[in-house]
């Protein structure tokens, strides 16, 4: 099972060094945020500054450091030159709309919704708001603690699909405009006379599209951006995995790392029935995803451990699994 | 000037034989005869439209009988496979049928030709030609008159009204073959029930069908 072409290590994400942001996704509950902190923390090594941000509205964070982060980014207490926070997805699109509707009137509602309806992109408002930020201040490399599967997906795929829906929506606005201004113009009232509240609008929607230009740009550089699976070797999970890759590719994003987490390796004079059966199946998947992936991917076995890692210091020692293979005990 | 007759009566004949098969149909037809017997961009693109459905559906039967437990990777290779398979077929399909729709309208626009477009033509190039004369005295003046119209002269038969008459002519003939052809239809189907009527009278079918007889007599 040694036999891998490439090295089963993240070692090659700590050397890239032109990689600017790393997405770590998969399946809830496979630890991708066990592993997305380890990487953090390794990167924080080799890297000057390092930012880490969880997407995921059920933020684990705080509890994996024992430390609260929020909205701004926050240095983690012990690493100086690792930076986390905490979004939420939904959280800023509600405030656009908030900010949007102080100023409301007819027609820019009908397009408000219109736009806002669009499936992703509140993610993508989220995340043209992170890049801002990050574009601020000077992070050499964001690692993206992602939601489970279904809804990064989803995040990824908006550059593509919201590109689309937005060209439509500002065509439509184009196209019907006017009309509705004339149409409304008893509300719109005085202030609409020269495109004033909607022209802003449209052209609010323009720099958002060229912000999400952007991102789908930078996502689709492997240079820039990679995306890392975790797994565990079970069937649903390695099911996830493998669409999750096929996605991630259609999107022409890199993937070309896979963290095999929770691996039981229980002593060879272990009783336990239950450890047992479940080493054996274990044994079978990952069987199978040396068989799928190697030569392709660097596949990064993980043990489970006996207790929960939380805590900067057992994220340090977890951590240094991802650079050095861990070795079962009685191998 | 027999000539002008006959062509009149071809191209009628034409265009009536079109209408019967209809255009669209006829579309089909040489769409069909186009892709499979001429070597053609659209007929490349089918070949291999079919081979890929072929090749797709032996693959997705070797998936379903690999068990995606057991047999993971082979099961997932085998997924990316028809997954590839498939946007394939979709690719083709679109441009299969765009290629298709414009070499039916295509083919319409040649069938217009050589209907509609032969009869204006034929119309104008022979509209000073006498198709055939009348024998003097035979019709009145204003008959004469309207025969030779627009610009044939006069008693003389023009090709217009010439096209009118076999037009009306062929057309009748048209109906009445298809209809002939119907009862012939109708009188094959009925041959069995006289054979019916002797062997059974029980059953329910065989009863309707001497009714339906009696009505048509």
């Amino acid at each position: 099972m040694e036999e891998d072409e490439l090295a089963p290590t993240l070692q090659n994400i700590l050397d890239q060094q032109s990689l600017r942001w790393i997405f770590v996704g998969g399946k809830g509950g496979v630890g991708k945020t066990t592993t997305s902190c380890s990487l953090a923390v390794q990167l924080a090594q080799c890297r000057k500054n390092v930012l880490l941000i969880s997407t995921d509205p059920a933020h684990n964070l705080s509890d994996a450091f024992g430390q609260q982060f929020g909205k701004e980014a926050r240095k983690v207490e012990g690493i100086p030159n690792l930076s986390a926070m905490e979004i939420d997805p939904s959280g800023s699109i509600q405030e656009m709309i908030e900010q949007a509707n102080a100023q409301s009137n007819g027609m820019s509602n009908i397009m408000q919704d219109l736009a806002f309806s669009i499936p992703g992109v509140d993610e993508a408002m989220s995340f043209a708001e992170v890049m801002k930020q990050v574009k601020s201040t000077d992070f050499d490399v964001i690692v993206f603690d992602t939601a489970p599967t279904g809804h990064t997906l989803r995040f990824l795929s908006f550059p593509t699909v919201l590109e689309k829906a937005l060209a439509k929506v500002s065509e439509l606005s184009g196209r019907f405009g006017p009309m509705l201004n004339g149409l409304l113009g008893g509300q719109a009232g005085a202030g609409a006379g020269a495109g004033g509240p909607d022209g802003d609008m449209f052209a609010k929607l323009e720099t958002m599209r060229a912000t999400i230009n952007e991102v789908n740009t930078q996502f689709k550089d492997p240079d820039l951006t990679t995306f890392i699976c975790v797994c565990i070797p079970e069937f649903l999970s390695l099911y996830e995995t493998e669409r999750m890759i096929q996605e991630l590719s259609s999107y022409r994003i890199d993937v070309h790392c896979i963290v095999v987490n929770q691996l039981l390796y229980p002593a060879k004079s272990s009783t336990c029935a239950q450890c047992n059966a479940r080493y054996k199946m274990q044994q079978k998947y990952v069987e199978q995803i040396g068989d799928l992936y190697e030569g392709d991917f660097h596949i990064v076995r993980l043990p489970q451990l006996t207790d929960e890692v939380r805590g900067i210091d057992k994220i340090k020692t977890f951590s240094r699994m991802l650079v050095e293979p861990y070795e079962p005990p009685n191998a | 000037m027999l000539s002008v007759l006959w062509i009149v009566i071809g191209v009628v004949v034409f265009s009536a034989t079109i209408a019967a098969i209809g255009s669209d149909n006829l579309g089909e037809y040489v769409w069909y005869l186009w892709t499979t017997f001429v070597p053609s961009q659209a007929a490349s693109n089918v070949k291999q439209l079919r081979e890929i459905q072929r090749e797709a559906i032996t693959v997705s039967t070797e998936r379903s009988n690999t068990s995606s437990q057991d047999e993971f990777a082979k099961w997932a290779k085998l997924n990316r496979k028809v997954d590839k398979l498939r946007g394939e077929i979709e690719k083709l399909n679109a441009a299969i049928s765009t290629q298709r729709a414009f070499f039916k309208s295509q083919v319409r626009r040649l069938i217009w030709i050589s209907t509609t477009g032969m009869k204006i033509f034929v119309r104008i190039k022979y509209r000073k030609a006498a198709v055939f004369w009348l024998p003097k005295g035979m019709f009145p003046y204003w008959v004469e008159w309207m025969l030779s119209f627009t610009s044939a002269p006069m008693g003389s038969v023009s090709v217009s009204a010439w096209f009118m008459i076999t037009d009306y002519a062929i057309k009748g003939a048209v109906a009445f073959a298809i209809s002939k052809t119907a009862e012939m239809a109708i009188a094959k189907r009925k041959v069995p029930v006289p054979a019916a009527k002797l062997s059974d009278k029980k059953t329910g079918p065989e009863k309707k069908v001497p009714r339906q007889e009696k009505k048509s007599q």
